[in-house]
């Protein structure tokens, strides 16, 4: 330290009051880059649970896909729409892998029953065609006769 | 109007019963809950739309599309009520299980 007129250090005139005082402001300063971590830490959870909660609800899009194969036009919407409520559920509950295993799951489960469905429909169709093609065995014939006559009205 | 179907299988009737005790709030997840709930194992939703389609085609149920949610990625529940005609097939197969059970209890068995 200087003294009034510019001559060089001079003796420190601190109390030892004033030395604890010191002693204990610099302590406080150490605790300031913990005090730092701690509430970056808590900013950083505080984010990543708005993030969780504003993500968009977009499941796997091969599993949905799948379900757009297998379901009829007016299921389709009503059944995704049920998963995906699910899909929220546990998306908020765990993370997003743990949502679309989820999602898979639940397509797999239903690829039995949704496919027997569709095939107990198309068997039902081609039974139909068959039955028809025996009680009226011309009808092919009969509507290339009545096209040929339509066009020829036409010409 | 379809006619409604007298016979019933089990998991249809499961189904029916599940319908009626969510009352108004009858769709494809809480009927799925209530089932999962009282049978104590997992009903996949494909297995479960399609006992629903089947009982919508024997004319035992009715539904109707309500509007798109956010919860659900803007896509809309399907409600579902159960027929008066269901109520009283329903009532029509406890008293055909209470019958065999006195049946069996005359047996001795």
């Amino acid at each position: 330290m200087m003294d009034g007129n510019g001559n060089g250090p001079t003796k420190s005139s601190a109390s030892p009051g004033d030395r604890e005082q010191a002693e204990q402001f610099g302590r406080y300063l150490g605790l300031f880059p913990l005090l730092a971590i701690v509430l970056r830490s808590i900013s950083l959870a505080r984010q990543s649970t708005i993030e969780k909660k504003t993500l968009p609800l977009r499941p796997p899009f091969n599993a949905e896909f799948v379900l757009y194969l297998l379901l009829p036009r007016e299921e389709m919407e009503v059944v995704s729409g049920d998963l995906i409520e699910g899909y929220g559920t546990v998306l908020e509950r765990f993370d997003k892998r743990r949502a679309d295993i989820w999602f898979y799951k639940q397509v797999v489960g239903s690829l039995l029953p949704l496919l027997r469905r569709a095939l107990l429909r198309i068997g039902t169709l081609v039974w139909l065609g068959r039955i028809l093609r025996r009680l009226v065995p011309n009808v092919g014939f009969a509507l290339e006769v009545a096209h040929d006559r339509h066009s020829v009205r036409i010409r | 109007m379809k006619k409604p179907s007298n016979y019933i299988g089990e998991f249809e009737e499961l189904v029916l019963l599940a319908i009626l005790s969510q009352g108004d709030n009858a769709y494809g997840v809480t009927i799925r809950q209530a089932l999962e709930e009282a049978t104590a194992r997992s009903i996949s939703i494909g297995s479960l739309y399609t006992t629903l389609s089947r009982l919508e085609d024997k004319g035992l149920v009715e539904s109707w599309v309500g509007g798109p949610t956010a919860e659900r990625g803007g896509r809309a529940k399907k409600h579902y009520k159960v027929k008066g005609s269901a109520q009283s097939l329903l009532r029509e197969v406890q008293a055909a299980r209470q019958r065999l059970k006195d049946l069996e209890t005359i047996g001795g068995i």
